[in-house]
């Protein structure tokens, strides 16, 4: 629906590492993805983007939350966690994009009600190849709550 | 001579006197000796229960001594030991006590009321310090009985309580029956607390019943021993009674004998004054015929009331007068004796001897002075008589027989007869009790002795003059002070004496004897006379002796075996030192190896928790690096020239391998651990495996055979990655065949042996050892890819699950690859 014409696929992107931030935006834009990606470079930077506090009172309220695990004051879980207890923001999808294949992370943030754990693939094709289907399954075959 | 009246009652008195001493003598020597005959078995049977019932409880404390002596309570040792004791009398089960307070019975058949007993003493029992026996315990089935307890401390610390539990009824009976004392006269008890432990024997005779106190390892009974009432009844017998009777009897026909010559002798005497009147009236008026003829009718008639028979013979001694007396000593009728002479009322050798006597008296024309003869009463009693006689002559002295009186003896013969045959008794009863008893006139020291008492003395009646300083003589030496003193305090203090002291023999032998004396005194309280008793009792002592001999001896057994395993406690003792040394070096090395192995681990802890986080960390930059190349590789290629093209290739392959060397590394590290113990089905991890690989798998059309594969006890991931590194080297290494495995399992004992075969370029024998370490690879860069970690990870799967991994292979010729698994738990699941 937002490629409809309703303008670009506003994404939160949660990582503090800033040579991660970058390539994935890049990896996004070979993907030709059209997005406006915001980035908060730890958990209490999300949650204050998510609920406009401070410096974000005027941020829009992102389509998608692209989380890492491992961040800096509040971690990935944390924010996951109070993301999906807020009755407002818990519509947001969110995935976590993280690194780690551990089958207790992944267990864990299914059971704080994520929406799609994602691998973040070492192969930059690979990665081109996440971003689309991305894009394809949450912007073209999901149904998603008005906003 | 006349005498006066008073004097029958005197007789009387004085011989009634006499009756009762010798009544009353009679019967208390009997009693005496009948009441130790009572005390002596009455002490045989205390030591017979006491020895036996001793025995039983030491029995059950040397059981408990052998545990202290292994510092635990060996409850298998002890009811082997304990089923050994089954056949035993008495014997009723034997438990087990631990300090946890519950009882283990160890042997035997258990008792409810026994083991309620047992619980309700627990708090005392776990305080006794030494074995003792309990009051009555009332056992099922209306039984009596007892425990007996011992207690068990090891190194001063208490373990325990052995008890065991006696049916006492059962147990003495049996004691008192193997007894060598005849006691089946008895009636025999043994009380407790007023309670009958044990009661056998006939109706008892409670007036000689002997108590005695049985004391048995803190057990206070007492033990009544009385005989049976016909045992008592036999034993005193009725001869004082006899002689009590006969004796009084006879006590009155002496004083009236002595009544009756009294008043014939004062009847005498109205006699000579009738004669001296009527010689008188010869003389004056010379009426003799007429006078003399009455003067015999007084004669007569004193002769027919004489108490005693008077009679006249000839001189064969044929009867030619009897006074009517006769009729009532004999029973004859005068005329019937009349006629015939003395002895055809006797029996034929009486008759005979009287004859005799009678012709060699006659023939010397001598008096006949106090004959005795046994007469035949016509009724048929035997009548004692003494014959008293005068010869009569005529005128011109020819022998014309005897005149004489006969005196009916009977009763003073039946009962001289009667004193005779007990005194007789009493002998024999002395002889056979080896009692004998003596008499001492204090005043004129006069000893009389019984013939036992001489028997025991080893002395001759007749050639000892018997005085206390001859019985003094007779004392051995040694006792003879004591003595002495005894004798002499029980005549100051006026009290029996009762001592037991040696005495020497003539012939130098030695005798123990028993003396019992009493005194008697005076009115004013001067001693008169002392009577008692000496028994012989050498024999009893001989045995005690002998016994103590016997116990000495034991003693020195005993003493000797203690040595003997004191000597062999020391060896042990060194023998256990040299031991613990060796032990404690051992276990100083274990120590030692302990902590070397501890370190060990901790430096392989540290390592592997160095090598994941090394990896992990260089994984971070590496992605970055890995990541842009590619950006770089994929915006900029053929954008630059052909060499910055080449550059940046080599770049993303470098970085391509050193994540793949990272990976094995991180690999490596995790299998350190063992994550889950799991049953792992090995041809399903063989399918993982192979669709892991998948590509190179299908790329180089291996074909890979499995059967039969186990499931196993193990951590699934690590089996997955095991298949998949050896699966993955096979295929790798194939040279120029298409690729063939096969995977095979044995069972080897407990264990799985697989072995994954494969068709390849093989290995050379000397590296099969080399290709497990860490980054060891046979083939450089150029050559065939790895990391050099594969087999490494492969070792430490296998070694963490307990198995060991091998190749057999030759150049050219293929490998095989042989692990072993634990088959324990996979072949029962």
């Amino acid at each position: 629906m937002h490629k409809g014409g309703r303008g670009p696929i506003e994404i939160l992107m949660v990582e503090d590492n800033p040579h991660d931030v970058r390539f994935t935006i890049e990896a996004f834009k070979d993907a030709r993805v059209h997005n406006k990606m915001h980035v908060a470079s730890d958990g209490e930077e999300a949650i204050e983007y998510l609920r406009r506090k401070g410096r974000h009172s005027r941020a829009r309220r992102p389509d998608l939350v692209l989380l890492d695990l491992n961040l800096p004051k509040k971690n990935g879980r944390e924010v996951l966690e109070e993301i999906k207890c807020d009755p407002e923001l818990r519509k947001i999808p969110v995935l976590v994009l993280s690194t780690s294949e551990d089958e207790m992370d992944i267990k864990r943030a299914y059971d704080l009600h994520v929406n799609a754990y994602i691998h973040k693939p070492v192969d930059l094709d690979q990665f081109i190849k996440v971003a689309k289907a991305v894009e394809d399954f949450w912007f073209s075959v999901a149904k998603l709550p008005p906003r | 001579m006349i005498l006066k009246r008073w004097v029958p009652f005197l007789a009387l008195f004085l011989a009634l006197l006499v009756t009762v001493f010798i009544w009353r003598e009679l019967s208390r020597s009997q009693q005496a000796a009948f009441a130790s005959q009572i005390s002596i078995k009455s002490a045989a049977i205390k030591d017979d229960i006491k020895d036996n019932v001793a025995f039983r409880v030491r029995s059950l404390s040397r059981a408990v001594k052998r545990w202290e002596y292994n510092g635990k309570p060996d409850l298998r040792g002890w009811k082997m030991d304990a089923r050994s004791l089954e056949g035993d009398p008495g014997y009723k089960y034997i438990v087990w006590a631990g300090p946890d307070k519950k009882a283990i019975v160890l042997a035997g058949l258990p008792d409810r009321s026994a083991e309620q007993a047992i619980d309700a003493s627990f708090p005392e029992l776990f305080r006794i310090k030494s074995p003792f026996v309990s009051g009555p315990v009332a056992l099922e089935g209306a039984r009596l009985g007892f425990i007996a307890y011992a207690p068990m401390y090891a190194g001063g610390s208490f373990m325990g309580v052995l008890a065991e539990v006696f049916d006492s009824q059962e147990l003495i009976g049996d004691i008192l029956s193997k007894s060598r004392h005849e006691l089946g006269l008895y009636s025999i008890s043994v009380t407790g607390d007023g309670v009958e432990l044990y009661r056998s024997g006939p109706e008892p005779a409670l007036e000689w019943a002997q108590r005695l106190p049985l004391k048995v390892f803190g057990s206070d009974w007492t033990l009544s021993v009385a005989p049976g009432q016909n045992l008592a009844a036999s034993s005193i017998s009725a001869l004082p009674a006899i002689v009590l009777v006969m004796g009084a009897l006879s006590s009155i026909l002496f004083s009236s004998l002595i009544y009756s010559a009294q008043s014939a002798s004062l009847r005498g005497r109205g006699r000579e004054t009738a004669n001296a009147m009527l010689r008188a009236e010869i003389e004056e008026r010379a009426w003799a015929e007429g006078e003399r003829a009455r003067s015999e009718d007084k004669f007569r008639a004193l002769v027919e009331t004489s108490y005693d028979l008077v009679w006249e013979t000839d001189e064969n001694a044929v009867y030619t007068y009897v006074s009517p007396r006769v009729k009532q000593m004999l029973g004859y009728e005068q005329h019937e004796v009349l006629g015939r002479p003395f002895w055809d009322f006797m029996l034929p050798d009486e008759a005979e001897r009287v004859r005799e006597e009678f012709a060699r008296v006659s023939a010397a024309r001598q008096p006949l002075s106090l004959l005795e003869n046994v007469n035949l009463s016509k009724d048929g009693r035997c009548i004692v008589l003494e014959t008293s006689g005068a010869p009569v002559f005529d005128s011109k002295g020819a022998f014309l027989g005897y005149r004489g009186i006969d005196r009916d003896v009977t009763g003073k013969k039946l009962a001289e007869e009667a004193l005779r045959r007990s005194e007789a008794s009493l002998a024999n009863a002395q002889r056979i009790a080896r009692i004998g008893s003596w008499d001492w006139d204090i005043e004129k020291d006069e000893l009389i002795w019984s013939d036992e008492a001489y028997r025991i003395f080893g002395l001759d009646p007749s050639g000892f003059g018997a005085t206390y300083e001859a019985f003094l003589g007779c004392v051995h030496p040694e006792d003879r002070p004591m003595v002495h003193k005894c004798v002499t305090e029980s005549l100051t203090l006026k009290k029996p004496y009762s001592i037991e002291h040696r005495l020497v023999l003539p012939d130098g032998t030695e005798k123990y004897v028993h003396e019992h004396g009493e005194v008697a005194f005076r009115r004013e309280g001067r001693p008169v006379r002392m009577s008692g008793t000496i028994q012989d009792i050498t024999e009893r002592k001989t045995t005690e002796e002998q016994l103590k001999l016997y116990r000495e001896h034991l003693k020195e057994l005993v003493d000797e075996r203690t040595a003997e395993l004191k000597q062999l406690n020391r060896k042990l003792a060194f023998e256990v030192d040299i031991r613990k040394q060796a032990e404690d070096a051992v276990s100083s090395m274990n120590d030692a190896l302990e902590k070397r192995a501890a370190e060990l681990e901790r430096v392989n802890k540290e390592l592997e928790a160095f090598t994941y986080s090394a990896s992990h960390d260089l994984q971070e930059p590496l992605r970055v690096i890995s990541g842009y190349v590619q950006l770089l590789s994929r915006r900029y290629k053929g954008r630059l020239d052909s060499e910055a093209d080449e550059f940046i290739g080599f770049a993303v392959d470098g970085v391509a391998r050193m994540q793949r060397l990272i990976a094995d590394l991180l690999r490596y590290s995790r299998v350190g651990k063992i994550m889950a113990q799991q049953p792992v089905d090995c041809s399903a991890a063989l399918g993982r495996a192979m669709s892991n690989l998948g590509a190179l798998l299908s790329e180089s059309g291996a074909v890979v055979r499995a059967d039969g594969l186990p499931t196993i006890m193990a951590d699934e991931s690590q089996i997955d990655q095991l298949f998949m590194n050896l699966l993955s080297n096979a295929v790798k290494y194939r040279g120029d065949n298409q690729p063939l495995i096969t995977i095979a399992v044995e069972r080897l004992g407990r264990q799985w042996r697989f072995s994954i075969t494969d068709n390849g370029i093989g290995i050379d024998p000397k590296y099969s050892e080399r290709i497990f370490e860490l980054f060891q690879r046979l083939h450089g860069n150029t050559g065939l890819p790895g990391t050099g970690l594969g087999l490494s990870i492969c070792k430490k799967v296998v070694e963490n699950h307990g198995g060991r991994i091998w190749v057999e292979s030759m150049p050219g010729a293929g490998s095989t690859f042989y692990f072993t698994m634990p088959g324990e738990e996979a072949a029962s699941a």
